[in-house]
C-alpha cells in the first residue's frame, strides 16, 4: 500500500515535470490585452512655424505677466533651429546674471558674470532643441537629467542620463552657426541649427512653443530680481520660481499634448520634470505689444539687440518651420529615401554633409551605408523619451572620420534638434579616444599639446590620475589600443567612480566632488571653457579647443558613440543622439555591427581591445555599450548587442 | 540602471515564529491538560469566627447540616511546627507539634492559625497559635480539613441496583452459567471528606510523577519539562509561573535565477540583464521565552510574558554586482547577520466573561497578527495593543488592535528594533464566528485602516532608496486607506458529507486616499478589490485543489483613481505559496524604477521597493490567478504536492507607463511547482522541505524581460529542527 501510493506520487511529479518542460499545456487560457497608450495620439509631421504675430503675442504674454507679478524680466523667443525672433529687455536697461550652482564651489564657469540677455537666449533654446512632437523638455528637464545624481539628492544614484549635454550648441563650434552675417559661412547665413550662448540651459525658466503638435520654438526668461543662471539642485521639493512662472504663462495658445510632457514620460521609471509652476501660472493680460503710436512694447520696455545673435527690429520676425530649407534641415531624397532621413542643408537645399569618403579610411559607399543602417535601427527602436507609447526613436547621427572630419550626417524626420550637435560630440569623442597606431598623436598627444594632460592623467600621485587608476596601462593611457565609446569616456567622467557612489572618488576625467558642479565638470568643460567666454563676443570662432585636435565642437560624457574599425585599424566615429542612452548607444553599435554585412571590413571594435576589458585599480571596468532589454517595437527580441 | 533587487530571505522566518509559537503554545495546553489542580485551603471559607468548632471525632453532622456546621481542622504537614502563645513569632512557644497531627481550628488571623491545645500544653493554656508558610519546595505548613462530618447513607437509590438486577433476571428464560454479583455500594464505605488523613500528601502534583521516580532530561520536550511549562517555576515570586521555552533551527538553502541587470562597471555583456543565477543560504535561530501565571487548563493565564529572538545567518552569492548593495565594488557576495526580536510582549488577562472560560485579554508589545485565514492583507509581528477574546463558548472571537509597524532588516526580514518605528499605522478590528453560516465554516468580518505618513526619504541597509519608491517622481507620499473584508474557511458540509469539500475564501475592498501619485503627480482616490478562494476535495490520501484569485490593477496612472490594490504587509499561504516561483521570489521591473514586480513571498505585483520597506502602490497591474494542485499523503511521513498556477496582470498600463513601452499582453505565464515535506521521525521536530517552481513565460512577461528570458526557476530546500 506504501509502495502503491509512492509510485502513483512519482508519477504525478513526472507529469508535473513534464507538463513544465512542455510548456503551454494544461491550463491554456487565452491572454487578456489592455488598450493603454498613455492617452496621448500621436502627432503626424507638418512643417510649422511661428509667424511674427504669434511670436509677438508670446513676448506680450511674458511681459505682461511679468508686469503683474511686479517683476522686470529678460524674454527671448527662438525657432526650432535656434534662429532667435525677438529678444524684449523690461524696464531697466541692460544688467548681468552670474552662472552659479549654489553648491559654494569655484571654478570652471561658476562666477562668471554675463549678459542676461545671453541667458535668456540660451534656455529658449533649451526648450526649443531638447524638444519634439513626441516629448516636451523644459529647462528645468535638463537640469533634472545633468547632475551627479538621477535622481538629484538620492544618495548613491548614478548620474544624469544626459551627463554633460550643458556644454554643447557651443559657439565656438563649428557645426552650429552663427549669425546672420557669419563670415565664414556665408552662403548658409539663415539657416541652423543655430548655436547657444551658454550651451543647453538647465536653469527654470525655458520652455518649447508648440503649433498643431510641432514644435515651433522656445522662450527663455531671465528676471532682474533674481540675477543668477543656476539649476535647482533639489527637485523633491516644488519650486516657487518667478521666472519659470512667467516663461511656462506666456507659453499659452503654444502648449505641447500634456501626455508629451516630460513628467509624464519615464526614462527608468522615473518621471522627468516639466514645471513647478503648473499650479501657479497666470492668465496674460496682454497679446501683442503693437501699438499703433509708440515703439513695440514700449509701455514696458524695447526688443535689444543681442551682438552676434540678434538685432532687434522694429517688431519680432516670424521663425523657420523646421522641414523648409531655409531652417537648415529637409527630407532627403538621395541617400535616405527609404528610412524617410533628413539632412542638414544650406539655404538651396542641397545636404551641406553628403556622405563623403575620407582621406584615409572610409569610403563614401561606407558612410552612406553606415548612417542608412543607423537610420533603419532607429526606426525600428522603441523609444524611451516618447510618447505615445511605442513610437519610434528619433536620432540624428553622425559619422566622422578619425581625425574629427565630418563624413555624413543624416537624423529621422522629428529628431530633437539638439541631437545634432551632440551627436557629432559623441562620434568625435570616440574617435578622439579610441587608439590609433598610425596617428601622429592620439589623446594622450592631444591632451598634452591642450595643457590637460597634467590635469586628469599623468599624475602619478593622484590616485585617480589615469595613469595610476589604470594600473595596467602605466604612462600610456589614451596611448595604448584600447576602443574607448562614449558611454567608456562618461564612466570616468564621473565626480564618483562607480557612477553616483558616494563614498568612492571622481573617475579621471572628472573633478573632485569638493569642486564639483554641474558647471565645473572635469575635462569636457576645462576643454572648451575659454572659448565659450570668448565666443560670447565673437562669432568667428571655428573651434571650441584651443588648438584644432578633431573635438572642434567639444566632447560628450554620455553613452551614443563608437569608434568605427575597418580591417581591425581605426577609421573614425559614430554618434547617435536624441532618445535614451541606452537606444543611442545600441544604434550606434548596430549601425557598424550591420554594415559589415554591406561592407565586411567594417566593424566595431572586437572585443578583446573594447574599455570593457580595462580594469580600474578597484576592479570595476567600464562599460562600452548598454543596449536596451526589450529594444524593438512589435518585439520581444532582446540582447542584441553581442 | 540599478538593480534594487531585495534579496532578503526573510519571511520563512517571520512565518515559521507564528508556526514555532503556535505549536509550542498547544503543547504546553495538552500538557497541562493531564494535571488538575489541587487547590489547598480557600481561606475565604475559614472566615467565620462566629461558626461553632465541631470536634468531628465526637458529633458527625448529617449531610443537611454541612452547609451550616461546617468543622474546621487543621492537619500539620510539616515535619514539626511550633505552637506560639500569641500570632506572633516573638511571643512564647507553647508547644512543638509533629506531621500528621491533627488539630481543632477556631480563628484565623492573616497566616496565623488559632487552635485549641490539648491539657498538657505549657502554661495551661487552652489554645495557641500556628502560622501557616510555605516550604521550599513550595508545600504548605498547614492543611485545612473542611467538610461535613458525618457519613450516612440516606439515599435509597444507592440500594436500587442490585433490585433491578433481581428483577432482569427474572424476565429471562435462559440459563445462566455465570451471573455477576449483585452490586451492594454498601460493601464499600463511602468517602467521608472530613475524616482524617492517613496518609501525608506529595507537595504538589507536579512533582508527583519525580517522587515516583520518573525523571526526564531536560532536552526531552514529550515527557514532562520544566522548559516545556510542565512544572511551576519561581515559586518564591509566585504560584503558579510556568516557563516555555520553544527552539526552532530553520536552515535554508535555495538556487533560482532572477533577471538581474549588469552593473555598470562589468565588463563583458553589453546587454542590460546579465548572469541570472543566485543561491542563498540562510539559517536562522529562533528562541521562544515565555513566562505565564495560571494554572492553565481551559482558564487562560492570568498573564503572559513572551520574548521571541530570532538569529540570521545568510549568505548570498549572485551573478552580477550593484545586486546585493548599492555600490557594485561590494561584489558579487555578501555575508549577512542579524539579531531581531520577532516577538516581545505581555498579555494581561482582563477578564472572564463566563463560566466557560469566555474572556478578554490585552495584550502589549510586539506581537503577531493576521488579518485573515490565509494572510493576503497583514500577516506581521509589529509593535501593538490589541484587546481580543471571545464569547459564547469560543462560538465568537474577536480583536481590536492598533499596530505600529517596525522597520524590517533588510537582508533577513527580521524586526530591526535598533531603527526607528515607522510612521505606518494599522487599527483593526475583526469578528469571527465559527460555524457560520454553516456547520463547520468560520467567518470572519474585519475592518483594517492603514495610515501611512513617511514623508521622509529612507535607504535600505544596501543603500538603495527604499521610500519613497525610486518610481515616478520620486516625491514624498502619505496615505490612508481601510479595508472591509469578508473571509471564511471550513467545510461545505451541507453539499454532502461524501463530497468533502473544503472552502477557504477572502474577499477585500479598499478605499482611501494617496495624498500623491508618483506617476500623475496628483491626489488620488484608491478603489481597488481582491478576491481569492481555493476549493478543495479530499480522495482519501489525495487533496485536490482548485484556486482563484483577482487583484484588481490601476486602469490609467494619469487619472484621479488609483484603482490597484496592494496590500499592507502580505505573506500568502495560497495557490502552492512559497513554493511558486511567482509567489516566493521578488522579480525586479528592470528599465521600470527601482521596484520589484511582486515582493518575495508576496503575491501581489504592486511595484514596492520591498515588500518589507516599501510603502504600498495603488497604481500597479493587479493580478488574476487560476491555480489546480495537489497533495498527496503518500507516507504518513512524506507528503507530494504540486501546483500549477496561471497567471495573468489585470491591466498592464502602470507597467506600460513605467518602462514607456506598450505591454500589450497581459499574460505572466505559467507557474509549475513540485515539492515534498517529509518528516522523518513522524513529528514535527525534524521537517525536511523541498520544492522546485519554474514560471514560464508569457507574452506579457517577455515583452518586458524579452525572448531570451523564457523563463524563470527556482530550488528550494529547507530543513527545520523543532524543541
Amino acid at each position: 500500500m506504501k509502495l502503491e501510493r509512492l509510485l502513483y506520487g512519482i508519477l504525478f511529479l513526472g507529469l508535473v515535470s513534464c507538463g513544465g518542460g512542455g510548456g503551454s499545456s494544461s491550463t491554456s487560457i487565452s491572454s487578456s490585452t489592455t488598450s493603454f497608450t498613455g492617452g496621448c495620439s500621436a502627432v503626424s509631421f507638418s512643417q510649422q512655424s511661428l509667424t511674427a504675430t504669434e511670436v509677438d503675442q508670446v513676448i506680450a504674454q511674458a511681459v505682461s505677466v511679468a508686469s503683474t507679478l511686479g517683476q522686470s524680466a529678460t524674454v527671448a523667443v527662438v525657432d526650432r533651429v535656434g534662429n532667435v525672433l525677438g529678444v524684449f529687455q523690461m524696464s531697466g536697461g541692460d544688467y548681468n546674471v552670474t552662472i552659479t550652482s549654489n553648491k559654494g564651489v569655484t571654478g570652471g564657469l561658476e562666477s562668471v558674470s554675463l549678459d542676461s540677455k545671453f541667458a535668456a537666449i540660451s534656455k529658449a533654446i533649451t526648450g526649443a532643441y531638447l524638444s519634439s512632437s513626441g516629448n516636451a523638455f523644459s529647462t528645468r528637464t535638463a537640469g533634472f537629467i545633468i547632475q551627479d545624481h538621477y535622481i538629484p539628492q538620492v544618495s548613491n544614484s548614478s548620474a544624469g542620463p544626459l551627463y554633460g549635454v550643458q556644454f554643447s550648441q557651443l559657439g565656438c563650434g563649428d557645426l552650429v552657426q552663427k549669425t546672420t552675417t557669419d563670415p565664414t559661412i556665408p552662403t548658409i547665413s539663415t539657416i541652423g541649427p543655430r548655436r547657444s550662448p551658454l550651451g543647453l540651459s538647465a536653469d527654470p525658466g525655458g520652455f518649447p512653443l508648440y503649433k498643431n503638435g510641432m514644435v515651433v520654438g522656445g522662450i527663455g526668461v531671465v528676471i532682474r530680481s533674481n540675477p543668477t543662471y543656476t539649476l535647482d539642485l533639489n527637485p523633491t521639493d516644488i519650486d516657487n520660481d518667478l521666472k519659470e512662472i512667467i516663461a511656462q504663462s506666456a507659453t499659452s495658445g503654444f502648449t505641447p499634448q500634456t501626455c508629451i510632457r516630460a513628467n509624464q514620460i519615464t526614462a527608468n521609471g522615473v518621471t522627468l520634470r516639466y514645471s513647478d509652476s503648473d499650479d501657479n501660472l497666470k492668465t496674460p493680460s496682454l497679446t501683442t505689444l503693437v501699438s499703433a503710436t509708440a515703439s513695440y512694447g514700449s509701455a514696458f520696455g524695447a526688443l535689444a539687440s543681442v551682438t552676434n545673435y540678434y538685432v532687434a527690429g522694429t517688431a519680432p520676425v516670424a521663425g523657420t518651420a523646421y522641414g523648409n530649407a531655409a531652417s537648415g534641415f529637409a527630407a532627403d531624397s538621395t541617400n535616405f529615401s527609404g528610412q524617410s532621413g533628413y539632412v542638414m542643408v544650406d539655404v538651396a537645399g542641397a545636404n551641406r554633409y553628403l556622405p563623403k569618403a575620407a582621406s584615409s579610411g572610409l569610403s563614401a559607399a561606407e558612410v552612406t551605408t553606415l548612417l542608412q543602417n543607423g537610420l533603419t535601427v532607429a526606426n525600428a527602436t522603441r523609444a524611451q523619451i516618447r510618447k505615445p507609447l511605442d513610437s519610434a526613436a528619433q536620432v540624428t547621427i553622425s559619422v566622422v572620420d578619425q581625425a574629427g572630419v565630418i563624413l555624413g550626417i543624416a537624423r529621422t524626420t522629428d529628431a530633437p534638434m539638439f541631437g545634432t550637435d551632440v551627436s557629432l560630440q559623441k562620434a568625435r569623442t570616440a574617435s578622439f579616444f579610441s587608439f590609433l597606431s598610425t596617428r601622429t598623436n592620439n589623446a594622450r598627444g592631444n591632451l598634452s599639446t591642450l595643457n590637460l594632460l597634467g590635469d586628469y592623467i599623468s599624475s602619478s600621485t593622484d590616485s585617480r590620475h589615469a595613469d595610476v587608476f589604470f594600473p595596467s596601462l602605466g604612462n600610456t593611457s589614451f596611448n595604448s589600443n584600447i576602443a574607448f565609446s562614449a558611454r567608456a569616456i562618461g564612466n570616468i567622467h564621473r565626480p564618483y567612480f562607480p557612477d553616483g557612489i558616494e563614498s568612492k572618488s571622481r573617475g579621471p576625467l572628472s573633478k573632485a566632488v569638493s569642486s564639483w558642479s554641474p558647471f565645473n565638470i572635469g575635462l569636457q568643460l576645462d576643454l572648451v571653457q575659454s572659448k565659450i567666454v570668448a565666443a560670447l563676443s565673437l562669432s568667428t570662432l571655428t573651434s571650441c579647443t584651443a588648438s584644432s585636435v578633431g573635438i572642434d565642437n567639444g566632447i560628450q560624457v554620455f553613452p551614443g558613440g563608437v569608434p568605427i574599425y575597418k580591417s581591425g585599424v581605426l577609421v573614425g566615429g559614430i554618434g547617435v543622439s536624441g532618445d535614451g542612452v541606452d537606444q543611442d548607444d545600441m544604434i550606434s553599435f548596430l549601425a557598424v555591427s550591420r554594415t559589415s554585412s554591406s561592407f565586411s571590413a567594417i566593424t566595431n571594435a572586437v572585443s578583446s581591445i573594447r574599455s570593457s576589458t580595462l580594469t580600474a585599480s578597484d576592479g570595476n571596468s567600464l562599460r562600452y555599450v548598454q543596449c536596451p532589454q526589450a529594444p524593438f517595437l512589435n518585439s520581444t527580441e532582446n540582447a542584441v548587442c553581442e | 540602471m540599478k538593480n534594487r533587487h531585495n534579496l532578503s530571505t526573510n519571511l520563512l522566518a517571520c512565518l515559521l515564529v507564528v508556526f514555532c509559537l503556535s505549536i509550542s503554545f498547544s503543547e504546553a495546553k495538552v500538557v497541562k491538560s493531564s494535571k488538575n489542580p489541587v487547590l489547598l485551603a480557600q481561606r475565604t471559607e475559614q472566615s467565620s469566627k462566629s461558626m461553632p468548632v465541631v470536634d468531628t471525632a465526637k458529633t458527625v453532622p448529617s449531610l443537611a447540616q454541612t452547609t451550616e456546621q461546617s468543622s474546621k481542622l487543621l492537619q500539620v504537614i510539616d515535619i514539626s511546627i511550633s505552637v506560639y502563645s500569641q500570632p506572633n513569632l516573638k511571643s512564647n512557644q507553647l508547644a512543638t507539634i509533629d506531621r500528621g497531627t491533627l488539630v481543632t481550628l477556631i480563628a484565623t488571623q492573616g497566616d496565623w492559625y488559632q487552635i485549641e491545645l490539648a491539657n498538657d500544653a505549657r502554661d495551661g493554656q487552652k489554645t495557641g497559635w500556628v502560622l501557616q508558610n510555605r516550604s521550599k519546595e513550595g508545600a504548605f505548613a498547614l492543611q485545612e480539613l473542611v467538610g461535613p462530618g458525618k457519613a450516612e447513607v440516606t439515599n435509597p437509590l444507592i440500594t436500587a441496583p442490585s433490585e433491578a438486577f433481581s428483577s432482569l433476571r427474572g424476565q429471562s428464560s435462559l440459563p445462566r452459567v455465570t451471573t455477576l454479583a449483585p452490586i451492594d455500594p454498601a460493601q464499600t464505605t463511602l468517602p467521608t471528606p472530613n475524616l482524617p488523613r492517613e496518609s501525608i500528601s506529595i507537595p504538589d502534583r507536579w512533582r508527583l510523577m519525580q517522587t515516583l521516580g520518573f525523571k526526564f532530561p531536560l532536552y526531552d520536550p514529550y515527557n514532562q519539562n520544566v522548559l516545556k511549562g510542565d512544572l511551576p517555576v519561581f515559586t518564591n515570586l509566585a504560584p503558579d509561573l510556568f516557563f516555555n521555552l520553544g527552539v526552532i533551527s530553520d536552515n535554508l538553502l535555495e538556487f533560482r535565477t532572477v533577471p538581474t541587470p549588469v552593473s555598470q562597471t562589468t565588463s563583458g555583456s553589453q546587454n542590460v540583464i546579465g548572469n541570472r543565477s543566485q543561491q542563498i543560504q540562510a539559517s536562522t535561530l529562533i528562541l521562544s521565552l515565555g513566562l505565564s501565571k495560571g494554572n492553565t487548563t481551559f482558564r487562560p493565564p492570568d498573564f503572559e510574558f513572551r520574548f521571541v529572538p530570532a538569529i540570521q545567518f545568510n549568505h548570498v552569492n549572485v551573478g552580477e554586482a550593484a545586486a546585493l548593495y548599492v555600490d557594485p565594488t561590494y561584489g558579487t557576495q555578501r555575508n549577512h547577520s542579524f539579531l531581531g526580536v520577532q516577538e516581545l510582549f505581555v498579555d494581561y488577562h482582563l477578564r472572564n466573561v463566563s463560566p466557560k472560560f469566555d474572556f478578554d485579554s490585552l495584550r502589549v508589545g510586539i506581537q503577531p497578527f493576521i488579518s485573515d485565514f490565509r494572510g493576503f492583507l497583514f500577516q506581521d509581528t509589529a509593535m501593538g495593543v490589541r484587546v481580543f477574546g471571545n464569547r459564547d463558548s469560543n462560538r465568537y472571537q474577536y480583536n481590536l488592535a492598533a499596530f505600529q509597524r517596525i522597520e524590517k532588516d533588510t537582508n533577513s526580514g527580521l524586526n530591526n528594533i535598533g531603527k526607528p518605528l515607522r510612521d505606518d499605522y494599522v487599527f483593526a478590528a475583526n469578528l469571527y464566528k465559527q460555524d457560520f453560516p454553516i456547520l463547520g465554516f468560520t467567518s470572519q468580518v474585519t475592518a483594517i485602516h492603514n495610515m501611512n505618513r513617511e514623508t521622509t526619504v529612507h535607504y535600505d541597509e544596501n543603500g538603495f532608496l527604499a521610500r519613497p519608491a525610486f518610481l515616478g517622481d520620486v516625491r514624498p507620499r502619505e496615505y490612508q486607506v481601510t479595508y472591509f473584508g469578508y473571509s471564511g474557511d471550513g467545510h461545505l458540509g451541507f453539499l454532502s458529507d461524501r463530497y468533502r469539500l473544503n472552502l477557504s475564501t477572502t474577499s477585500y475592498a479598499a478605499v482611501g486616499k494617496d495624498n500623491r501619485s508618483p506617476l500623475s503627480q496628483s491626489a488620488q482616490d484608491i478603489q481597488a478589490y481582491f478576491h481569492a478562494s481555493e476549493l478543495s476535495r479530499d480522495f482519501s490520501w489525495v487533496r485536490l485543489r482548485g484556486s482563484f484569485l483577482v487583484a484588481s490593477g490601476d486602469k490609467d496612472p494619469y487619472d484621479n483613481k488609483a484603482t490597484g490594490f496592494d496590500a499592507i504587509f502580505e505573506n500568502p499561504q495560497f495557490a502552492g505559496s512559497d513554493t511558486s516561483y511567482f509567489i516566493r521570489q521578488s522579480t525586479p521591473l528592470i528599465g521600470g524604477g527601482g521596484v520589484g514586480l511582486s515582493g518575495r513571498n508576496g503575491l501581489l505585483p504592486s511595484l514596492r521597493s520591498s515588500k518589507e520597506q516599501g510603502q504600498s502602490n495603488f497604481q500597479n497591474p493587479g493580478l488574476r490567478l487560476y491555480g489546480i494542485g495537489a497533495d498527496f499523503d503518500v507516507l504518513p511521513q512524506l507528503r507530494l504536492f504540486s501546483n500549477v498556477n496561471k497567471l495573468y496582470f489585470m491591466d498592464t498600463s502602470s507597467l506600460s507607463v513605467l518602462r514607456n513601452q506598450y505591454v500589450s499582453s497581459a499574460d505572466i505565464g505559467v507557474d509549475y511547482s513540485v515539492g515534498f515535506h517529509w518528516r522523518p521521525y513522524y513529528n514535527q521536530n525534524l521537517l525536511v522541505n523541498g520544492s522546485a517552481a519554474i514560471l514560464q513565460f508569457g507574452d506579457g512577461m517577455k515583452q518586458l524581460y524579452g525572448n531570451t528570458q523564457s523563463n524563470l526557476r527556482s530550488i528550494i530546500l529547507n530543513a527545520i529542527f523543532n524543541f
